[in-house]
């Protein structure tokens, strides 16, 4: 994407800030705006706020599994960790941080001066919190759901688990998966109708590409789990028996509703992702994207197999072989435009000039542990070898290479290089260096001899263990200490740029004009309407 | 000194150094990590991951190279005065990146395809059938051509725990339900893992080549205890498993799991044979007649077995005597043997108000079971769930509860089996 000719105010004044915003005490502009800019910092920042929540939630995991009969916190108050932190970081800390930054830049990207919906997005977001507070109230409403992220019936089901938990957990994921369908209708109707003149669907961004793909994801798959933790929620209090097997019903049907929103999610966790690293990559190596069309219809396939592929978390079920085979092919098929991807980003660097900047750093770190969990993903999807390692240490390995080493690193990339843009100041680049070496080495110390573990016999989900594992799991814990730890230097480094950071003009990084979008050239943060004239591509 | 730490190269340098010396420790020097597979299957199981493990690693050597030679030759230096160049397309690259990974996909399905075939190819006419039953938080295995069943403790128990026994070099076939929630029977060594859903029926193939025990974990979340729920199989052969058959109380004969899972019911393909009303009718011990005389296929004589079976009695000492036999092969597993139970998670029996209690409460609790249905033991509050022991014989739960009675200072009284009758 070139742009020729842009006609964007670089120095909109401050005082355009819609119709009857400039008497508004500045908590309420915040509260009350339909901006996507300022949606997507609140975004942005709720997610940081649970993500130390579920953060938290891994030191009671990690002290409880430091040995094997550890009577550190009850079973029970333990698979409530386990299953919160799973439910926290997936629901309420990558999915709104990967919207945060829809939000933030998708508009931008686009040359629109807001999304389509602003006040339909301003929902999207209180609901986040909203259900948020409604899955965490559980806590003290006698316990949360002690289920796993997964809610299995029939454990999940009011005879094995009573109590609120899982009402709440239901009522909750309702709650975000309405915000998830807003913003994925919100965005598809933003770039198919809001694109700047000129800017036709191939000379978008890749970030552009990567959330078409997402948004349509969010609205086929997510209505979906709606439906079958609905089906679950009327199980468990009106007496229906979908799930139960006693009265005729089937517990494995709702694991292939759940799934069939639940592996799209996994790539509604990692596409825009990638769509970031494919902005952050050629712009510090000061070249244009390698393979542009491939990259982006490499989305578009993920996307649609991503869709048919659900049947393969459920190899160990006992269906039959054949019917599963065909999931498995699928599958396969994946790991070629997921290839596609991380060739073509070094094939970027190749040739360029690479500067060591923070966001540069967390995409090397992508790229080179993402593969990883890539690699175990495509192991996985060999029937046998899967039915082996499911629900063990290994799958906890795959989840953490793919959404740690794949989705947080790849969002911290995104975080360093529209830190500037957002706040108009430049982040500590020692902080950032320090913060992404102490991450990127205990990440590896934590989540690697995970794998270990599955392979020679430890299965997930679990309070006590084989004494055998109690070294490796020992270690695996201090490792998790220091990487958690480590993720204050993020905190550390927010205070510093907006208290003592440089103040920054249009474009601090210097883009070379093949790589630059449109939210460098204007001012750092944007005005509120981002574009006095809209931007013109020819 | 600082400044060339925080290169790149000499990082990347000392944590793959750290790696090599994390995984070169004792605990970790199995095999690649990967443990001795003791089946045919298990062993394809083996070599698919083997073949995928080298697979992996060349393509991540390969990324992992060509990333850090484009960071280094690349990257920025002081005084640079380079211009980045402007290509951005290579057709005859992308063509490899693509063609490759498809060609490594098509190696991997060969061997994988295979042990799907193994794993497909479950026998007709097996010489010995296992039923494995999934419950919270230990496993019950079922041999229903021997009339034999047991329950297999759980680790966190004081009790030694009773291992499943299995005869090498038979091809074993092994059904698959649970009686409550969703469990999975993993047995790594085994490369087998299958999970068990109630209301469903799962089979598979087993045959273990090597002598030996093994070791094997519930691989699905089951609840609180689902770290504690271990297996134990002990692989011998078919002398010994033929001896250690014969220590086990054979009960009523067993009808086999059905094809929906239920456990207990009259299975439908013989129900069609005897008539379907006149099997509804009679009690479940005259239905079992004509399953008891069906041949059994092993070698394990049944006479010896049916000698074994007990005519119930009301003499409190015999009944005392025939309900220790059933105790240990359906109540040790939770309860223990000395009738202490695990602290935390299973009450006592020794003591028990509701042992020692009237009657009628005791009987309601082993017919009817506990679904979350909080109790208190001992002044100790507990979660209360327990299985319904309905599929036992009336004179069988009298029995057991009289041995009950009469152990660890209970009171002694016995229980007769028109009491049980009258609850049902």
């Amino acid at each position: 994407m070139q742009v020729e000719n842009t006609h964007a105010a670089t120095n909109v004044p401050h005082h355009h800030d819609g119709h009857h915003g400039h008497e508004r005490h500045w908590l309420l502009s915040w509260l009350m705006t339909t901006d996507h800019k300022r949606i997507g910092i609140m975004y942005l920042w709720t997610s940081f706020i649970f993500f130390l929540i579920g953060g938290a939630m891994t030191f009671v995991i990690r002290a409880q599994l430091m040995s094997h009969q550890n009577t550190l916190v009850s079973p029970d108050f333990y698979n409530q960790m386990m299953t919160m932190h799973a439910t926290v970081m997936i629901f309420l800390a990558i999915i709104p941080a990967i919207t945060g930054f829809g939000n933030l830049a998708l508009p931008l990207h686009l040359g629109a001066r807001d999304v389509a919906f602003p006040r339909l997005n301003a929902l999207g977001f209180w609901l986040v919190p909203a259900g948020g507070l409604v899955v965490c109230s559980s806590f003290f409403l006698g316990g949360a759901s002690e289920n796993g992220w997964t809610a299995y019936p029939p454990l999940a089901s009011n005879q094995y688990s009573p109590g609120l938990g899982v009402d709440l957990w239901i009522f909750g994921l309702h709650l975000l998966g309405t915000s998830s369908i807003t913003g994925g209708l919100n965005f598809i109707v933003t770039i198919f109708n809001m694109r700047a003149p000129g800017l036709t669907l191939h000379k978008m961004s890749l970030f552009s590409w990567s959330w078409l793909v997402t948004s349509w994801l969010q609205v086929i798959a997510t209505p979906v789990l709606a439906g079958a933790i609905t089906m679950l929620l009327f199980d468990r209090n009106l007496g229906t028996s979908f799930f139960r097997p006693e009265n005729g019903g089937d517990p494995i049907l709702f694991q292939h509703l759940f799934w069939f929103y639940s592996h799209p999610a996994v790539y509604i966790m990692i596409l825009p992702v990638f769509g970031i690293v494919s902005q952050v990559v050629p712009a510090f190596s000061k070249k244009r994207i390698f393979g542009y069309l491939p990259i982006a219809y490499s989305s578009v396939a993920i996307g649609f197999f991503g869709l048919l592929v659900w049947a393969h978390h459920m190899f160990a079920t006992g269906l039959s072989p054949w019917f599963l085979t065909i999931f498995m092919l699928i599958t396969m098929a994946i790991a070629v435009p997921t290839g596609i991807k991380i060739f073509s980003w070094i094939a970027t660097m190749w040739g360029g000039i690479v500067d060591f900047t923070t966001p540069m750093l967390f995409c090397i770190g992508f790229i080179a542990f993402f593969t990883i969990g890539g690699l175990s993903g495509i192991m996985q999807s060999a029937i046998p070898f899967d039915i082996q390692v499911s629900g063990t240490y290994f799958i906890v390995a795959h989840i953490h290479y793919v959404l740690f080493a794949g989705s947080v690193m790849g969002l911290y990339a995104g975080l360093y290089y529209w830190l500037p843009k957002m706040s108009g100041r430049m982040y500590s680049e020692r902080l950032g260096q320090a913060h992404f070496w102490l991450t990127t080495i205990f990440m590896n110390f934590a989540f690697f001899p995970m794998h270990y573990l599955g392979l020679q016999g430890m299965p997930r989900r679990v309070a006590y263990y084989a004494p055998q594992f109690e070294q490796v799991n020992y270690w695996i814990s201090i490792s998790v200490f220091i990487l958690g730890t480590a993720q204050l230097l993020v905190i550390a480094n927010l205070i510093y740029t907006l208290k003592w950071g440089k103040k920054v003009e249009n474009d601090p990084w210097n883009h070379h004009p093949d790589t630059r979008t449109f939210e460098w050239e204007i001012s750092s943060p944007p005005p509120h309407y981002n574009f006095e004239t809209l931007p013109v591509v020819r | 000194m600082q400044q060339s730490l925080l290169k790149p190269s000499v990082l990347l340098a000392n944590l793959l150094l750290a790696w090599g010396v994390l995984f070169s420790s004792d605990t970790l020097a199995a095999p690649f990590w990967f443990v001795d597979t003791v089946t045919p299957y298990g062993d394809q199981v083996n070599f698919t991951y083997q073949l995928m493990v080298w697979i992996s690693i060349a393509i991540l050597v390969a990324v992992e190279v060509a990333l850090v030679v484009a960071l280094i030759k690349f990257r920025k230096k002081p005084g640079d005065r380079r211009e980045p160049e402007t290509w951005s397309h290579n057709t005859r690259l992308e063509l490899i990146w693509t063609i490759i990974p498809v060609i490594l996909l098509v190696i991997i399905l060969v061997p994988t395809m295979k042990g799907v075939m193994m794993l497909a190819d479950v026998p007709k006419s097996p010489s010995l059938t296992l039923e494995v039953v999934g419950r919270q938080f230990f496993w019950e295995y079922r041999y229903p051509d021997l009339n034999v069943q047991f329950n297999s403790s759980m680790r966190m128990g004081n009790q030694p725990q009773e291992p499943l026994h299995i005869p090498v070099n038979q091809t074993i076939k092994v059904v698959f339900t649970a009686a409550d929630v969703i469990h999975s029977w993993w047995v790594p060594a085994f490369g087998i893992q299958q999970m068990t859903t109630p209301g469903n029926l799962a089979q598979i193939p087993l045959t273990v080549t090597k002598v030996g025990e093994y070791e094997g974990a519930c691989a699905y979340l089951c609840g609180a205890y689902h770290g504690a729920m271990n297996i134990k199989v002990k692989a011998v052969e078919q002398a010994e498993f033929d001896a250690w058959i014969k220590t086990k109380v054979a009960g009523a004969p067993l009808t086999p799991i059905n094809e929906i899972g239920r456990i207990g019911a009259p299975h439908p393909k013989l129900d069609i044979q005897k008539g379907g009303e006149q099997s509804k009718e009679k009690p479940q011990g005259a239905v079992d007649k004509t399953i008891a005389s069906v041949p059994v296929q092993s070698s394990t004589a049944s006479p010896e077995v049916s000698a074994k079976q007990q005519t119930p009695s009301i003499d409190p000492v015999v009944m005392a005597k025939h309900g220790e036999a059933i105790y240990s092969a359906r109540c040790a597993a939770c309860h223990q043997t000395n009738g202490a139970g695990v602290p935390g998670a299973i009450p006592p029996l020794a003591g028990a108000e509701q042992v020692n209690g009237d009657d009628e409460t005791f009987a309601r609790i082993l017919l009817k079971g506990l679904t979350n249905e909080p109790i208190k033991v001992k002044g100790v509050d507990y979660k209360g769930l327990m299985p319904a022991f309905s599929d036992l014989s009336d004179e069988e739960l009298a029995s057991v509860m009289t041995y009950a009675r009469a152990s660890w200072g209970n009171n002694g009284k016995a229980v007769s089996p028109e009491l049980v009758k009258s609850l049902r």
